[in-house]
C-alpha cells in the first residue's frame, strides 16, 4: 500500500512541476527580448545617409563616431513596425522636446523604403534626425533583433542600456536621467 | 577598439552589394547561426532581409580571410550566446550536453541488468514435487509391463 | 446568387423567418455534440456500474450521435466558408472571398478553432467506428467511456472556449484570409488531415489501456483488440510526418525538409514512443511479458500527443509552424495535467494487475531485440524532449535565453538511429526464445557480406563522411537481412509443396502478411535512412546571380534564366522568373520559382522551382528580382536522393496496409 502511495506522489509531483513550468511558459514573453552582450562596451562605427528631410540641417551622411562625446540615444524604428513604433513615436517627440539640450537622439530607419519612411515622418514630425539603414547592416553590427529597439549610450561611447521592444515614457526618462547622472 | 572598428559606407537604398554570389561555405556557416529576427530559423534557412544581409556579411568576411571561429565570435559578441545553435558548455547548460548520453547509457545498463535477471529466472529449474514424480514414474513403469 | 445574412444576438426578437443563420446552426450542432457526449459518458458509466447492457449499448449509440452532430457542424462550417459567410467569426478570421475554392475548403483547419473542430470530428469518427466495430468484451464499455471523456474535452473547448461559430455583429466585406504559407500548396489539404488521423487514432489504444487498468484485465486481450488501431494510427502519423517534410521542402524555400523545429520535434515524440510500442506489444503477445511497460508506453504516447498539441497551440514555444497563442492555452494545459495524473495514477494504483512473470531464455533472441529497440527509441524520445524543452526550462529558472538547435538533435539522434538500423537488420533474423549459435553465425556472415559490399561500393563511389558511410553500410546489411528473411521461408515452402521457387515466393508473400508487411516497412525505413544521409551530408547550397539570357553553371547543370514573369490572381500577385535547367545540352526542365504577395498579408512567400531527378534534386528559390529586369538572384540547392524520402514514406505506409490486410484463409 505504501508503495502505491509513493508512486502516486511521484506522479502528482511530476505533474505539478510540469504544470508550474508550462504555466510560467504561458505568461506573455517576448521571444526576442534577449539581453545584449554589448552593455558596457563600445558599439561599432558606421556612416549612413540621412533621410532626405534632415539633410538640409544635418548634412548628407552621419558618422557615428561624430556623435560620441555627449549622452546619446539611438532608436531603431521602421514604418512597417505596427503598432509598436507608432505607439512610441509621440513619446520620442516629447523626449526630444524635454531633453534636446542635454541628449542627442538619433533614429535609425531599419529595412525600410524612403517613401514609407517619409509618410511615417510626415505623420509624427520627428524633429531629431534619422539615418537610413535599408539593408539592416547597422542593425547587425549592433545586435538588433527587431524593431523597435533603443540604445542608451554614455558620453564615453559605452552602452548603458538597451531596450528591446516598445518603450514607455517612464523608461525613456529613467534611462536618460541615468545617462546624465553617470558622468554624462 | 580598432578590432571592432568597422567602417563602411552605405549608399542610398537600392545599391547593389558587392557579394551576391554565395558559396556553399557561406551557407554552412550560416546554418550554424540562428536568425535573430526570425522565430526559429537558422540564417541559412531564413529569407528575411536580416538573414540575407548576414549571409552577405559572412561572405565578405570569408573573402577577407576570416576563419569560421572568428565569424562566429563576431556575431556572438553582438547577439550573445543565443545566436549560436549550441548552448555554451558551462554551468546549467551542461545538463543538455550530458544528460542524453547519461540517460541512454543508464537505459542500456538497466536493460542489461533486467535481461540478466530475466534470463536467470528462465534458467531456474522447475520445482518438482518429488512424491508426485515418483508416483508418475511408478505408473509409467506399470504401464510398460506387458 | 445574392444572399443576405442577418446576424443578431440570440435574444433579438426581430429574427427574420426563413433566413438560415449559419453561426447559430453551427453553434447548435456543437452544443448538440456536447450534450450527446455527456449523455454517452454518463449512461456508459452507470451502465457499467449496474451491468446494464442496454445502457452501455445506449452509450455506444451516443458515440454515433456525436459523430453525426459534429459532421453537421463541419458541414455548416464548409458551407459558411464556401459561401463567404463572414458573419461566422472563424470564416471572418481565416477565409477570404478571393481564395480559390480548394483554399476555402482547407481554411477550415488553417486556423486554431477550426483545427480543433477537425480534431473533434475525427475523434468522433474514431469513437463511432470503435463503438460500431469493436468486438464485445469486458473492455469495450470502458473504452467507449474513455473515448467519450476525451471527446468531451475537445467539443467542450469548441463549444465553450474557442467557438468557431461565434457570430460577428458587423460582418466585414472580406475576411483576413489564411496564412500565406498555408494557401501556397496543395499539401495543406492532406498533411493536417493525415496528422490528425494519426494522432487521434492513437487515442483508441489509450482508451483500451485505461479500460484494461480500470477493469484489472491487463492481459493480452486489450493488445489484440487494439493492434489494428495502433498500427493504423502509427501509419497515418508516419505518413503525416513524411508529408509534412515534403510540404516544408516545397514551401519554405530553403531546400530542406526537417529543421528540428520545436513543432516538428513535438510531433516526432509520440511517433517515437508509438514505434517502440508496435514492437514491444509483440513481446506481450508471444511471451506475455512487458504488460506494465506496454501500458506505460500507450499512456505516454497519448500524453505526448496532448502535450504537443498544447505546446503548439499555446505559444509557449516559438516555431515557424506554430498556430499562435490564445485563450485555449491554459485549457489544454489543464487537460494535459489531468490526463497525466489520472492515467499514470491509475497505472500506479493498478500495478499489481500489470505484474507478470518476466523471463527470458536468452538475451540473443527476438525478445531481446525488441527490448533493445525500445531502449533506443526511449533514449531518443528523451533526448528530443529534453532538447525541445531545455530553453524553456533555462529561461524559467534563470531568465537567460539559450538556443538548442539542429546540431544538438543531430548529435543525439544520429548515433541512436544507426544503432536502430543495425538492430533492424539483426532483430527479425533472431528466433523467439533462443537463437542457435550456428544460425546466428551463418546469418552474421551474410549480413557482414552485405555490409562490406555496400560500404566498399559507396566508399569507392566517393563517400567519405562517416555518418553517410555508416548509413550506407548498414543499408547493405539490412538488404542482406531482408533477403535472408525471404529466402528461408520460400525455400522451405518450395521444398514442402514441391513447387517452383517463384510460386512458393508468391505463396509466402500472400500468406505471411504480417511478416512480409513488416519487411516492406523496414525496407521503407532503409530507403528513408539512405536518402536522409545523402541529402543531409552531401547537400550543396549556393546563391547565384542569373542574368537573363545568360547560362550560369551550377554543379554540372546550366541554369538559364529566360525571362521574368508575373501572375495576377484574385488572392495573390506573384513575380517570378522562367529558368531552364540544362544538362549536356538538353533542357531537363523549365522551372518557375516565384515570390508571392498575398492580399491582406505583408509577409512575402516564395514558391521554389524544383526539378525532381532520381539521384538528386535541383532546387531553385528566388531571392531577388532586379527592378530593371536584367537579372534574378536565386538560391540554388543540389540535394542528392531527396525524392527517395517521399518514396520511402510511401513504401512504409504500403507495408503497413499490407500487414493489416486480411490473412489467408486457413487450409484444412
Amino acid at each position: 500500500m505504501n508503495r502505491t502511495a509513493l508512486l502516486l506522489a511521484i506522479v502528482v509531483l511530476v505533474a505539478a512541476v510540469l504544470g508550474a513550468l508550462f504555466n510560467w511558459g504561458l505568461t506573455p514573453r517576448d521571444a526576442r527580448d534577449v539581453a545584449s552582450p554589448l552593455i558596457g562596451r563600445t558599439l561599432d562605427e558606421w556612416e549612413a545617409p540621412l533621410l532626405p528631410r534632415y539633410q538640409a540641417e544635418w548634412g548628407e551622411t552621419l558618422r557615428y563616431s561624430d556623435l560620441i562625446g555627449r549622452p546619446l540615444v539611438v532608436n531603431v524604428w521602421a514604418s512597417w513596425c505596427r503598432p509598436a513604433c507608432y505607439n512610441e513615436a509621440p513619446r520620442w517627440k516629447r523626449a526630444w522636446d524635454a531633453y534636446q539640450d542635454h541628449v542627442l537622439i538619433v533614429g535609425v530607419n531599419f529595412q525600410d523604403t524612403p517613401a514609407d519612411a517619409t509618410s511615417f515622418l510626415d505623420r509624427f514630425e520627428k524633429k531629431f534626425p534619422s539615418v537610413a539603414d535599408p539593408r539592416g547592416r547597422i542593425g547587425i553590427a549592433w545586435g538588433v533583433f527587431g524593431v523597435p529597439e533603443t540604445y542608451f549610450i554614455r558620453a564615453d561611447g559605452t552602452l548603458s542600456h538597451k531596450h528591446n521592444g516598445e518603450i514607455d515614457m517612464v523608461t525613456i526618462e529613467r534611462q536618460i536621467e541615468a545617462l546624465l547622472e553617470g558622468g554624462g | 577598439m580598432p578590432r571592432r572598428l568597422l567602417l563602411f559606407t552605405l549608399l542610398a537604398a537600392g545599391a547593389v552589394m558587392a557579394q551576391v554570389e554565395l558559396s556553399p561555405k557561406v551557407f554552412e556557416i550560416a546554418a550554424r547561426l540562428r536568425c535573430p529576427v526570425c522565430i526559429s530559423e537558422t540564417v541559412a534557412q531564413s529569407s528575411s532581409g536580416t538573414a540575407e544581409e548576414m549571409r552577405t556579411l559572412i561572405a565578405t568576411k570569408l573573402a577577407a580571410g576570416e576563419s569560421q571561429q572568428q565569424i562566429f565570435a563576431y556575431f556572438q559578441q553582438r547577439y550573445g550566446d543565443w545566436i549560436l545553435l549550441d548552448p555554451p558548455r558551462r554551468g546549467i547548460y551542461l545538463v543538455v550536453w550530458l544528460l542524453p548520453g547519461v540517460v541512454a547509457a543508464g537505459l542500456v545498463l538497466g536493460l542489461a541488468l533486467l535481461v540478466a535477471e530475466w534470463t536467470r529466472r528462465g534458467r531456474r529449474p522447475i520445482d518438482v514435487d518429488e512424491d508426485a514424480l515418483a508416483a508418475l514414474q511408478r505408473g509409467m513403469a506399470q504401464q510398460e509391463r506387458p | 446568387m445574392c444572399q443576405r445574412r442577418f446576424i443578431r444576438p440570440l435574444h433579438d426578437p426581430t429574427t427574420v423567418v426563413g433566413v438560415i443563420d449559419l453561426a447559430q446552426l453551427g453553434s447548435t450542432a456543437v452544443l448538440l455534440a456536447v450534450g450527446v457526449t455527456i449523455y454517452g459518458l454518463l449512461v456508459g458509466v452507470v451502465g457499467i456500474a449496474q451491468r446494464d447492457g442496454r445502457m452501455t449499448a445506449s452509450s455506444r449509440f451516443a458515440s454515433h450521435g456525436a459523430f453525426v452532430a459534429l459532421t453537421l457542424a463541419v458541414a455548416v462550417m464548409q458551407i459558411a466558408l464556401l459561401t463567404n459567410d463572414f458573419g461566422v467569426s472563424y470564416v471572418a478570421d481565416t477565409s477570404s472571398r478571393f481564395s480559390p475554392t480548394w483554399v476555402k475548403v482547407v481554411s477550415m483547419w488553417a486556423g486554431l478553432e477550426g483545427s480543433i473542430l477537425l480534431w473533434a470530428w475525427i475523434l468522433a469518427g474514431y469513437g463511432s467506428l470503435l463503438a460500431g466495430t469493436a468486438p464485445n468484451s469486458p473492455l469495450r464499455p470502458w473504452a467507449v467511456v474513455v473515448m467519450s471523456g476525451v471527446q468531451l474535452f475537445f467539443v467542450g473547448v469548441i463549444g465553450l472556449v474557442a467557438n468557431p461559430f461565434a457570430p460577428v455583429l458587423n460582418p466585414p466585406f472580406d475576411g483576413a484570409g489564411p496564412n500565406p504559407l498555408l494557401q501556397n500548396h496543395w499539401m495543406m489539404a492532406i498533411h493536417p488531415v493525415l496528422m490528425y488521423l494519426g494522432v487521434v487514432g492513437l487515442t483508441v489504444p489509450f482508451a483500451y489501456a485505461i479500460a484494461a487498468l480500470i477493469t484489472g484485465r491487463s492481459g493480452a486481450a486489450w493488445m489484440r483488440e487494439t493492434r489494428t488501431w495502433t498500427l493504423t494510427g502509427w501509419a497515418f502519423l508516419s505518413a503525416a510526418i513524411v508529408a509534412g517534410g515534403w510540404w516544408s521542402y516545397e514551401v519554405l524555400g530553403w531546400g530542406g525538409y526537417w529543421a528540428w523545429d520545436p513543432v516538428e520535434n513535438l510531433i516526432f515524440l509520440p511517433w517515437l514512443t508509438a514505434t517502440a510500442l508496435v514492437h514491444s506489444v509483440q513481446v506481450q503477445e508471444r511471451r506475455r511479458m512487458l504488460k506494465g511497460w506496454n501500458v506505460f508506453l500507450v499512456v505516454l504516447t497519448f500524453n505526448l500527443s496532448i502535450l504537443s498539441t498544447f505546446l503548439i497551440r499555446s505559444g509557449v514555444l516559438s516555431s515557424v509552424h506554430a498556430f499562435g497563442d490564445g485563450p485555449i492555452g491554459p485549457v489544454f494545459l489543464g487537460f494535459f495535467l489531468v490526463v497525466t495524473v489520472v492515467a499514470f495514477g491509475l497505472a500506479a494504483w493498478r500495478r499489481t494487475s500489470l505484474r507478470d512473470q518476466a523471463e527470458l531464455d536468452s538475451a540473443l533472441s527476438r525478445e531481446g531485440g525488441f527490448l533493445l529497440n525500445n531502449v533506443l527509441f526511449t533514449a531518443m524520445a528523451f533526448a528530443v524532449l529534453l532538447g525541445t524543452l531545455f530553453p524553456l526550462i533555462v529561461e524559467a529558472l534563470s531568465g537567460d535565453k539559450v538556443t538548442v538547435g539542429a546540431p544538438f538533435f543531430d548529435r543525439v539522434s544520429v548515433p541512436l538511429w544507426l544503432a536502430v538500423l543495425a538492430l533492424m537488420a539483426i532483430g527479425p533474423l533472431l528466433p523467439w526464445r533462443k537463437a542457435a549459435s550456428q544460425t546466428v553465425r551463418t546469418n552474421l556472415v551474410w549480413l557482414l557480406l552485405g555490409g562490406v559490399v555496400a560500404g566498399l561500393a559507396t566508399y569507392l563511389g566517393g563517400v567519405r563522411r562517416p555518418y553517410p558511410l555508416a548509413t550506407f553500410t548498414l543499408a547493405g546489411v539490412n538488404l542482406a537481412s531482408l533477403a535472408l528473411l525471404l529466402v528461408g521461408p520460400v525455400r522451405m515452402r518450395a521444398r514442402a509443396t514441391g513447387r517452383h521457387v517463384l510460386s512458393a515466393a508468391v505463396e509466402v508473400v500472400r500468406d505471411q502478411r504480417r511478416k512480409v508487411g513488416s519487411m516492406i516497412v523496414h525496407f521503407g525505413v532503409v530507403i528513408i535512412a539512405v536518402a536522409v544521409a545523402a541529402s543531409g551530408g552531401y547537400r550543396v547550397d549556393t546563391q547565384l546571380r542569373l542574368p537573363f539570357g545568360e547560362a550560369v553553371t551550377f554543379e554540372g547543370y546550366q541554369l538559364l534564366a529566360r525571362e521574368p514573369y508575373s501572375e495576377s490572381l484574385p488572392q495573390r500577385v506573384s513575380h517570378g522568373a522562367v529558368i531552364d535547367v540544362v544538362r549536356d545540352g538538353r533542357v531537363l526542365a523549365t522551372l518557375r520559382p516565384r515570390i508571392n504577395e498575398f492580399r491582406n498579408a505583408r509577409q512575402q512567400v516564395t514558391t521554389p522551382g524544383v526539378l525532381y531527378r532520381p539521384f538528386e534534386d535541383v532546387y531553385l528559390s528566388l531571392s531577388q528580382i532586379d527592378p530593371d529586369g536584367r537579372w534574378v538572384i536565386v538560391r540554388a540547392v543540389r540535394s542528392p536522393l531527396v525524392t527517395w524520402i517521399w518514396v520511402g514514406g510511401l513504401v512504409l505506409v504500403l507495408g503497413t496496409v499490407y500487414a493489416l490486410g486480411p490473412g489467408p484463409v486457413p487450409r484444412r
